[in-house]
């Protein structure tokens, strides 16, 4: 009986198969044999074998972001056996067609702002966010009612249509995360409690318009503090009640440092632990032992606050170069500390 | 030939269309309704439709079940122009969603046929080109398909292998990867 459909709509029943189910569908009989496929982007290679038998219709929809696949779809595009084709449909959809995501990463795409939200918006239940390296826009402004941790970083490169500048989150009830690089500039996010590796800019809004005239020396491109715990962004409340974990990345030594971590050190008043990290290489016990003297760190607002110098650890391959996390951490809503070194 | 005297009852009617099936009988609808089959929206562009569209292709018992899906998603693109929220809408989102969620309860209910009346319903979104519905019941074929065997498909649907052994071991050899 499916045989009273005409060959037509026998493709278009074929098309909505996957592209394993919809090859094998080829051996069924006489009529099946010159079906359409819908070739997925692990089958890229495959279609190039496919092809040049007498295919009518050809889908091939990249359903992720694949940057093998490009090459792939160029060759199939050269193939001769395309000159007898009468209809060819490329899909690149990194949007949720099957179920809604709940994380997602969007790395290395040239994106306009329009269809990043209307990917976004593809997600009404995304809960974990990562643009990475993403350029083609200038600004992300953002609403979720259900994202919990984002990460948004760029490595600088100049790429058509901008990088990332900007960034607004306008209304994130339940975000608990956010790691950037630094290019941010307004935050309303109540339930914040990890901020990654904060440049310049952000600090402001964290932390409050008062302690902004404390740091409005902060402009040090190589130190970037990760302040925790953090759930509101405005006044001393972060410092006088909230405030648990400090730590400042690729400390130099230099006065900006020290006052720095000298404003912390008085004002956090239930802070727990401060790390400074320093690069082995270059800083050994005794000078180790120098700074802790000149950063007096017996005159501290939480007396039973930790401090300790500790070793960069190294980078591990899918970091992002930022903020030193890797994305799959960023997701993973199991560790306490995304930023933490992992024990294994 | 419009008769005379009947321009309330005309404009009355205006939204309302008759589709006529192929055993004569007669369906009447909204023009919502019925413009979710592009080829009746045309018809209607075209001012063909006074004195109903007959449907020779389509027999009541299939049309009425178009009909069915037609007024369920009709209501639902009426919903979508109506809301000029922004994706990110919170109270828009859990509309939105408790929206699509009925619509797709809908659909699977409405997809509890025969096979018989799905290939029906097939060709009748195909003729009347109701993209949505074609999609749908193409997508149902497609399932009862997916991770089957060729011998278990060609069971299922009755289909003769009129392949020659040569001819089907040459097909398998190139779509090798597909059996692995």
């Amino acid at each position: 009986m499916i045989s009273r459909l005409p060959d037509d709509l026998l493709s278009e029943v074929i098309s909505f198969l996957p592209a394993a189910d919809g090859a094998r569908t080829q051996v069924l009989s006489c009529r099946w044999r010159s079906p359409s496929l819908n070739l997925h982007d692990k089958t890229f290679a495959a279609a190039a074998t496919i092809l040049p038998s007498q295919g009518r219709r050809f889908s091939l929809t990249c359903l992720s972001h694949y940057y093998e696949g490009v090459d792939v779809i160029d060759g199939v595009l050269r193939l001769p056996g395309l000159d007898g084709l009468r209809e060819l449909e490329l899909c690149y959809s990194p949007t949720c067609r099957t179920q809604p995501a709940l994380s997602m990463t969007l790395k290395g795409v040239i994106i306009s702002e329009g269809t990043l939200y209307g990917v976004l918006s593809g997600c009404p239940v995304l809960r974990s966010l990562v643009l990475k390296d993403n350029a083609g826009h200038r600004r992300l402004r953002l609403r979720s009612p259900t994202l919990r941790s984002l990460s948004v970083s760029d490595n600088g490169a100049g790429v058509q249509g901008g990088n990332l500048e900007e960034v607004i989150i306008e209304d994130a009830p339940l975000l608990e995360r956010l790691i950037t690089d630094g290019c941010g500039s307004e935050f309303q996010a109540p339930k914040l409690k990890i901020v990654g590796y904060l440049g310049d800019g952000i600090s402001e809004y964290l932390l409050g318009k008062r302690v902004l005239k404390a740091l409005s020396h902060w402009k040090l491109n190589n130190a970037r503090a990760k302040p925790k715990s953090v759930p509101r962004h405005v006044s001393f409340e972060c410092l006088d009640e909230h405030l648990k974990m400090l730590e400042l990345k690729s400390y130099r030594g230099i006065v900006l440092e020290f006052s720095l971590i000298r404003f912390f050190l008085s004002n956090a008043r239930v802070l727990e632990s401060m790390k400074v990290l320093v690069s082995p290489g270059k800083w050994g016990p005794k000078s180790i032992a120098r700074h802790r003297k000149k950063l007096r760190l017996s005159t501290r607002a939480s007396r039973g606050a930790k401090f300790s110098f500790e070793p960069e650890p190294e980078p591990e391959p899918d970091h992002c170069p930022s903020s030193s996390v890797p994305i799959k951490r960023i997701h993973n809503f199991a560790l306490d500390d995304p930023f933490g070194i992992p024990t294994t | 030939m419009a008769s005379a005297g009947s321009g309330d009852e005309k404009a009355a009617a205006a939204a309302m269309i008759t589709l006529i099936s192929s055993d004569n009988e007669k369906f009447e609808v909204t023009e919502a309704t019925a413009t979710l089959s592009q080829t009746i929206r045309h018809m209607i562009e075209d001012g063909c439709t006074d004195g109903g569209v007959p449907l020779p292709n389509v027999t009541s018992k299939i049309l009425a079940r178009v009909i069915e899906y037609c007024k369920k998603h009709a209501t639902a693109a009426a919903g979508e122009e109506g809301s000029s929220s922004s994706f990110s809408d919170a109270a828009f989102l859990e509309v939105d969603r408790a929206f699509l969620e009925e619509l797709e309860e809908f659909d699977d209910a409405f997809l509890e046929v025969d096979r018989a009346t799905l290939f029906d319903l097939i060709l009748a979104a195909n003729y009347l080109d109701i993209k949505g519905l074609l999609n749908l019941t193409c997508q149902k074929v497609a399932d009862s398909v997916k991770g089957k065997t060729p011998e278990q498909i060609r069971e299922m649907y009755n289909i003769v292998n009129d392949l020659t052994p040569e001819e089907e071991a040459e097909i398998r050899r190139e779509t090798q990867w597909a059996f692995e």
